[in-house]
C-alpha cells in the first residue's frame, strides 16, 4: 500500500497560520494502514494543532472527516459542507487524495499535512519498508520474487555492485542489498543460473521518467461516444 | 454506562432465574459504582439484601471464570453492594405513582408475592399484599433461620418495598379473617402466593410421639421447641441442613444428625451448607430409609432404618429402593422431620384444586379467566428463592397484561449464551485469587442465631468484582471503518482478535475476548470501542476535566489517592490510547500521568509495556510541539517516591 | 593470448605482449585547474603504463575524465578514462565514448560509480540508467558491431581496450568470480580489481577465478594502493564501501617510525605477492593524492624499467 508519514507539527502549523477554522481531512485506507491519516491520526492532529496554537495565542476551529478513499471524487464531494465552512484545509491522506480534494474544491485552500513516500509492506507491526517503484514493466518472475528497482538503491539489473558487504547496501547498514536477497533467493531455489544472463538496459518510458501514467479500460468507461 | 452492543448474554445472566444482569453490576461494583450496581441488581428483583445472603447462585456455577480458576463471588458482591445501600438509607424511592384507578390483591408476602407486588405498582396499580403472619417475608422471615439472614437484613428489602407503594396488611388470613369472594369482588385482581407452609409428615409409625416435631413450625420459632440432646433431623434438602443447624444453637453439646435416603453425591442440600454444618459437627448419615419410630413411655426414643440403595429409578423418578436387611437403629429424644412441603388450600373453594395441589395455567399463571392469578411455590413446587422471585416477576407481568385488556404472553425470546472459553484463551488468562468471606469458627457462632458471614470489605469487594471477565461486553467493530490492517489482530495479548472470513473485517468473537481494550486503543481507524469500559467514555471525560492534573489509575492499584488531582480510574491502563493522552492536554491539562497497577502482575499481561510505547509517542509529539515530554509520565504504582516528586 | 588488438593502446599491447603490467591513477582536481592535471601527469610518465583518470570518484565534483584524458595524452602518458553509471544516461554515456575516441582515448574503465550519498552533493538525482555490466556490453557492440545500444548503425566506432572493475572482497563472496565472467562475457578485456590488502582472500577469488578460466579471457590486474598513515587504514577499513583491510597492516602502520615509507613498502610487498599468483596480469597502482610515491613503488618491486613497445 502507499505509505506516508505526517509532517513535522512545525511545518503543518505554519501552513494553516492565521485561519480561523481549519478542516483536517483523513483518508479511510492506505494511510489508515500505515497510521498516518486515518480517523484516529486526525483526531491527534487535530490536538496537536490545537494546541500548537494556544502555544501561539491563536484559537483553531476544528473540523474533522475522515473519508473512505480521499482518491474517489464521490467519497470527497461528501464533505463539501465542511470544506465551505472552513478557510483552510489540512488533507492527510497520500499525495494522491490531497490532489483529488484540491481538484474537487478548487477555491479551497488545501495544505498537505503528509509526505507520501513510497508503495511496501509491513515488516512487523509498526515497520514498513519500500519494495515496489511502479515502474511499469515488473521483472520480479527473473529475481526471485525481489525488486531491485525499488530495493536497490541504484536500481542495477546486474547486480550487486561492488560496494555491497555484509548483505547490506553501501548507502546504509539498515538496508539489505537487494541484489544479496535476489542471489540468495535464487541459490535457495536452485535457480542461480538465472544470474548468468546479462540483462539488457532497461526501457524506463513505461516508469515516471515516461511522463505521467494513465491506465485506460475502455470495457469499464461509461460514457457513450 | 454504554449499552452492550452484543446480543448473546453471559452464562451467569442466562442461568439466574431471574436474569439478572450480573456481569453488569459486577462491572459498577469493580468501579466502585455502587448505587449504579444496585440499580442493575434491583431491575429484576427486589431482595438483594435476601439474595446476597440466601442465594444459591446459579450464576457462580454457569460463570466462565471456573474454566480459569474459580467463580467470581457475585452473590457476595450483591450483598456488599445491597449492605452499602443499606447503610447509607438510600433507593427507599417513593416515587411510584398509582393511577390507573385498578387494584390487586395479594395473597401471601412471601418473595414471589411481593416481587409480583412491585412489578403491579410500578405499572400504576394500587396493590394490597394480605399475610396471615405478624410479619411479611414468608419463608424468607419463618423458614429461613437468622444466621443465614438476619431480620435487619429482611427488614431493609422490605422496607424499599413498601416504600414503592405497596401496601402489606399482616395478620390478615384470606379465609379465616378475609373472606376470599369479597377479595374476588373488590379487586379487580388477585394473586395467590401463599407457598408451601405445611410440612410434610413421614409415613411412619410414631409420628405423634413427644419428641417428634415438622420443619416448618420448629423453623418458625424455634426456642420454643425443648431441644433434648441427641437431635435427629431427617432430611437431605437445605431444610433439613436449617433444621439441624438451628437445632445445634439450641444445644451447643447435643449430638446432632441428619440422615437421609440420598448418598453424599446426591445430597439436594447446596455444598457449601452440607460443609458449614460439619464445622458445626453434625454428622450425616446417607443411604438412609426411615422405617419406624422407636416410642418409649409417649416419647420418641430413635428411628429405625433400613439402608436407601437408590433414590431416583431408571427413568429419574423419585422411587426408592430398599435393602430390608440392613438395618439401622439411631438414639435420638429429639427427632424434627424436614422431608419436604405442602400448600396450605384450605381457603380455596374446592374445584380450584385437585390432589392438594392448585389448577393453574403454566403458561400464563392464570387460575380463572376472571383475573386470579397464583406464582411461587404453591403453583410450581419446591424451589429456590430466586426461582420464587422469578415466577413473581411474570405473575406481575401476567396481572399487568390482564389489567390493560390484552392477552397474557409471558414468551421471552430466548438469547444467545456466550459460549465456553477457547482453550488457547484460558492458557492465556492470568490467575487471580478469589477473594472469600471470612466466617465466624463454627465453635463461636453456634452460639447465637446472628449471621457469621462477614461478607467481603471494599477491598476484597473490588478486587473480586475486577476478576470478572466482561464476557459478552467486550471489543466490537465498525464494520464500515474497519480497514482489516491487522494491528488488533497483532496487539490482541490473548489472540482473539481475528478477521472475519465472510465480513472480511476484523471481529473479536464474544466468547475468548477479555475486554481489556488495547485493539480499541491501537485501532487507527477508531474502528473499535467496549460494550463496557468504554473508550469513547473516557475520551469524554477527559475531554470535560478541565482540569491541571490528570490522573489515569489503574483500579487494581485502588487504594492509591491524589488529591488535587483528577481522576480517572480503569479497569486497566491498557485501553488508553495516545489520543486520551494528548486530549488530556488539548484540554488544558498541564501534567498527565499514568499509574499502572504492577506491570508483572498485569491482568492483561501485556499492560504496562503497552503503556510504555504509547506514553513514548505521546512524548515525542510533546517536545515537537514545545510543551515537553516531563509534562507526560506511566509509573508504577510502588514508585511512590517518583510519583511524588512528579505532583509537586 | 595472443590476440587480435582493439585499441593498439600501450597498455593493450603490453598485456598482449605477456609482460606484467602497471597502472597509476590520478584523480583530477576539484577545480579548472588544468595546470594540476598536467603536473600530476608529469609525475607518473614514464613510470606506469597507462594512467586512470576517476570519473567523479566518490561522487565528489572534480574535472571530467575524458577532459582530464585528453589533457595528459598531449603530454604523452596514456589516459585509462573511467566512466561510471551514475550520473549520465545512456544517451550522454554514448555520446562521450564517442567524444573519447576521437580525442585518442584508448582505453576505457567501466564502473557503476558509487552512490551520490558518499559525495558532496548527496541531494542530486542518480541516473543509473544502465549499470557497469550494460555499459561494458554497449561499449562493446559499438565496437565490435558497429551499433549503438538500439541497434542503428555508426561509421566510424570507437574501438576501446574495454575494462570493467570487479571487488573480491564484497559479498556475496561466492558471485563475484562469477561476476567476473559474466563481464568477460559482456565484452570486458581488462580487469583492475579492489584495492587488496586481504591477500588470502584475494588468492581464494582468483582460485575461484582461475577454475572458469576467467584468467585466460581477460587480463586481469590487482588493485594495490600505498598507506599513508594507520588513520588512513582505518578510514579505509571503515568508511569506503567494499574494502577489506587486515589489522596487520594497521599495526604495522601503527609501529612505524616513517609511517608513509612503511606504507610504501608494504605497498611494495603486496606486489610481490600478486606476481606469484598465477592469473594476475599486473597491477594497478592507487596513490591517491600522493602520485609521487608511484616511482618508488615501481622501482622497489623490480618493475622498472617499464617495457617499450612500438
Amino acid at each position: 500500500m502507499i505509505k506516508a508519514t505526517q509532517k513535522p507539527i512545525d511545518e503543518i502549523y505554519e501552513m494553516v497560520k492565521g485561519s480561523k477554522k481549519v478542516l483536517i481531512a483523513g483518508c479511510g485506507t492506505c494511510v489508515t494502514v500505515c497510521f498516518a491519516g486515518g480517523e484516529t491520526e486526525v483526531n491527534l492532529l487535530a490536538a496537536q494543532l490545537k494546541m500548537a496554537a494556544a502555544a501561539n495565542g491563536e484559537q483553531f476551529e476544528i473540523f474533522k472527516a475522515t473519508p473512505k478513499r480521499q482518491c474517489e471524487k464521490e467519497f470527497v464531494a461528501e464533505l463539501a459542507a465542511k470544506v465551505m465552512a472552513v478557510d483552510a484545509v489540512v488533507s492527510i491522506a497520500c499525495g494522491v487524495g490531497v490532489q483529488v480534494l484540491a481538484e474537487v474544491y478548487p477555491k479551497a485552500n488545501v495544505s498537505p499535512g503528509l509526505n507520501t513516500s513510497f508503495m511496501g509492506p509491513p515488516r512487523e507491526q509498526g515497520f514498513w519498508y519500500e519494495n515496489c517503484a511502479g515502474c511499469g514493466n515488473c521483472l520480479l518472475h527473473h529475481t526471485g520474487g525481489i525488486c531491485p528497482i525499488a530495493r536497490c538503491a541504484k536500481s542495477l539489473l546486474n547486480g550487486p555492485c561492488g560496494g555491497s558487504n555484509g548483505g547490506k547496501c553501501e548507502v546504509s547498514s539498515d538496508i539489505d542489498c537487494a541484489w544479496s536477497l535476489i542471489h540468495e533467493k535464487l541459490k535457495a531455489k536452485g535457480k542461480l543460473e538465472g544470474l548468468n544472463f546479462i540483462s539488457g538496459p532497461k526501457d524506463w518510458s513505461t516508469a515516471r521518467d515516461g511522463g505521467q501514467r494513465t491506465i485506460v479500460r475502455k470495457d469499464l468507461l461509461l460514457k457513450n461516444e | 454506562m454504554q449499552e452492550i452492543n452484543n446480543s448473546s448474554i453471559p452464562p451467569c445472566q442466562n442461568a439466574c432465574p431471574v436474569k439478572t444482569r450480573a456481569r453488569d453490576y459486577v462491572r459498577a461494583t469493580a468501579m466502585g459504582r455502587l448505587e449504579e450496581a444496585y440499580k442493575i441488581i434491583t431491575e429484576n428483583n427486589p431482595f438483594p439484601s435476601v439474595c446476597g445472603r440466601v442465594c444459591m447462585h446459579p450464576c457462580e456455577e454457569a460463570c466462565r471464570r471456573n474454566s480459569i480458576d474459580e467463580p467470581i463471588s457475585i452473590a457476595a458482591l450483591k450483598r456488599y453492594d445491597s449492605d452499602y445501600v443499606n447503610e447509607n438509607g438510600l433507593f427507599i424511592d417513593t416515587s411510584s405513582i398509582i393511577t390507573s384507578g385498578k387494584k390487586v390483591a395479594v395473597i401471601g408476602a412471601g418473595p414471589s408475592g411481593l416481587a409480583a407486588a412491585v412489578k403491579v405498582v410500578e405499572a400504576g396499580h394500587k396493590v394490597e399484599v394480605f399475610e396471615r403472619n405478624e410479619k411479611a417475608g414468608g419463608m424468607l422471615r419463618y423458614g429461613i433461620p437468622r444466621y443465614r439472614l438476619s431480620d435487619a437484613a429482611l427488614d431493609e428489602d422490605i422496607k424499599r418495598i413498601e416504600a414503592k407503594g405497596v401496601k402489606i396488611n399482616t395478620g390478615k388470613a384470606v379465609g379465616a379473617d378475609i373472606n376470599l369472594d369479597d377479595l374476588l369482588q373488590e379487586y379487580d385482581a388477585a394473586l395467590v402466593s401463599v407457598g408451601l407452609s405445611d410440612s410434610r409428615a413421614l409415613p411412619v409409625e410414631g409420628m405423634d410421639a413427644a419428641g417428634v416435631h415438622l420443619a416448618i413450625p420448629f423453623l418458625k420459632s424455634p426456642k420454643d421447641t425443648k431441644a433434648g440432646n441427641k437431635i435427629l433431623v431427617i432430611g437431605g434438602g437445605n431444610v433439613a441442613i436449617d433444621v439441624a443447624k438451628t437445632a445445634r444453637r439450641l444445644n451447643t453439646n447435643a449430638e446432632v444428625t441428619m440422615a437421609c435416603l440420598e448418598c453424599a453425591e446426591e445430597m439436594p442440600a447446596s455444598v457449601w451448607e452440607i460443609k458449614e454444618a460439619i464445622e458445626e459437627k453434625i454428622e450425616i448419615r446417607n443411604c438412609m430409609g426411615p422405617r419406624k419410630i422407636e416410642v418409649k413411655g409417649g416419647k420418641a426414643a430413635g428411628m429405625r432404618f433400613i439402608t436407601c440403595a437408590s433414590v431416583f429409578d431408571k427413568e429419574g423418578r423419585f422411587n426408592p429402593s430398599f435393602k430390608e436387611d440392613e438395618k439401622h437403629f439411631i438414639e435420638a429424644d429429639t427427632i424434627i422431620v424436614a422431608i419436604g412441603q405442602q400448600a396450605d388450600l384450605s381457603f380455596l373453594p374446592g374445584e380450584l384444586t385437585n390432589n392438594g395441589r392448585l389448577i393453574y395455567d403454566g403458561g400464563s399463571l392464570a387460575v380463572t379467566e376472571d383475573g386470579l392469578f397464583a406464582c411461587g411455590e404453591v403453583a410450581k413446587g419446591p424451589g429456590a428463592a430466586i426461582a420464587a422471585i422469578a415466577h413473581g416477576n411474570d405473575a406481575g407481568k401476567a396481572i399487568n397484561q390482564y389489567l390493560a385488556g390484552q392477552e397474557i404472553n409471558l414468551i421471552e425470546n430466548e438469547s444467545e449464551v456466550i459460549g465456553e472459553l477457547p482453550a488457547k484463551v484460558v492458557k492465556k488468562i492470568v490467575k487471580k485469587e478469589r477473594q472469600q468471606t471470612s466466617h465466624v469458627a463454627a465453635a463461636v457462632r453456634i452460639k447465637n442465631f446472628d449471621e457469621f458471614d462477614n461478607g467481603l470489605d471494599k477491598q476484597q469487594a473490588t478486587k473480586e468484582a475486577l476478576r470478572c471477565m466482561d464476557c459478552g461486553s467486550g471489543a466490537f467493530v465498525n464494520q464500515d471503518k474497519c480497514v482489516a490492517c491487522l494491528t488488533c489482530v497483532r496487539v490482541c495479548p490473548f489472540n482473539v482478535a481475528q478477521i472475519d472470513k465472510k465480513t472480511n473485517v476484523a471481529e473479536m468473537p464474544a466468547e475468548g475476548c477479555q475486554a481489556c481494550g488495547a485493539c480499541a486503543a491501537d485501532c487507527p481507524a477508531n474502528a473499535i470501542d467496549l460494550g463496557g469500559y468504554s473508550l469513547a467514555e473516557i475520551l469524554e471525560e477527559v475531554r470535560a476535566a478541565k482540569a491541571q492534573t490528570v490522573g489515569f489509575i489503574c483500579q487494581s492499584g485502588q487504594e492509591v489517592n491524589f488529591p488535587g488531582v483528577h481522576q480517572i480510574r480503569v479497569k486497566c491502563p491498557i485501553r488508553l490510547s495516545e489520543g486520551v493522552f494528548l486530549e488530556s492536554f488539548a484540554a488544558g491539562a498541564k501534567k498527565v500521568f499514568v499509574i499502572c497497577h504492577s506491570q508483572d502482575d498485569c491482568r492483561y499481561i501485556k499492560g504496562g509495556d503497552y503503556v510504555k510505547r504509547r506514553v513514548g509517542y505521546v512524548k515525542e509529539i510533546l517536545d515537537n510541539i514545545g510543551i515537553g515530554s516531563a509534562t507526560l509520565e506511566v509509573f508504577d504504582k510502588n514508585q511512590k517516591e517518583e510519583i511524588k516528586a512528579f505532583l509537586k | 593470448m595472443s590476440k587480435k588488438l582493439h585499441s593498439g593502446s600501450n597498455l593493450e599491447k603490453i598485456l598482449a605482449a605477456g609482460h606484467f603490467a602497471v597502472t597509476g591513477e590520478l584523480g583530477p582536481p576539484k577545480s579548472a585547474d588544468a595546470k594540476v592535471i598536467l603536473d600530476k601527469a608529469t609525475l607518473l610518465k614514464g613510470e606506469v603504463d597507462a594512467v586512470n583518470i576517476t570519473d567523479c570518484q566518490t561522487a565528489i565534483v572534480r574535472t571530467s575524465s575524458i577532459a582530464s584524458a585528453s589533457l595528459i595524452k598531449n603530454k604523452g602518458v596514456e589516459p585509462v578514462v573511467q566512466m561510471t553509471c551514475r550520473d549520465r544516461n545512456r544517451i550522454a554515456i554514448q555520446s562521450d565514448l564517442l567524444g573519447a575516441w576521437a580525442l585518442g582515448v584508448k582505453n576505457l574503465l567501466c564502473l557503476t560509480g558509487d552512490h551520490q550519498k558518499f559525495g558532496n552533493h548527496p541531494q542530486s538525482k542518480n541516473v543509473f540508467d544502465m549499470d557497469s555490466i550494460q555499459m561494458v556490453q554497449a561499449v562493446r557492440n559499438m565496437r565490435d558491431k558497429k551499433q549503438f545500444i538500439n541497434g542503428e548503425e555508426m561509421d566510424v566506432a570507437p574501438s576501446f581496450f574495454i575494462g570493467a572493475v570487479e571487488n573480491p572482497f564484497a559479498t556475496p563472496f561466492e558471485y563475484r568470480a562469477l561476476r567476473l565472467m559474466k563481464k568477460i562475457e559482456a565484452g570486458a578485456d581488462f580487469f583492475q580489481t579492489q584495492i587488496v590488502y586481504n591477500i588470502d582472500k584475494f588468492k581464494d577469488w582468483m582460485k575461484e577465478v582461475r577454475k572458469m578460466g576467467g584468467h585466460k579471457k581477460a587480463y586481469i590486474m590487482a588493485g594495490v594502493a600505498p598507506l599513508k598513515s594507520a588513520g588512513m587504514a582505518k578510514y579505509m577499513k571503515k568508511f569506503v564501501p567494499g574494502m577489506d583491510v587486515p589489522d596487520m597492516w594497521i599495526e604495522r602502520m601503527e609501529k612505524a617510525k616513517e609511517p608513509k615509507e612503511e606504507g610504501i613498502n608494504i605497498c611494495v610487498d603486496i606486489i610481490k605477492e600478486m606476481r606469484k599468483i598465477e592469473g594476475v596480469a599486473g597491477v594497478h597502482i592507487m596513490a591517491i593524492e600522493w602520485e609521487e610515491a608511484v616511482p618508488t613503488i615501481v622501482e622497489r618491486a623490480g618493475l622498472s624499467p617499464r617495457p617499450k613497445i612500438t
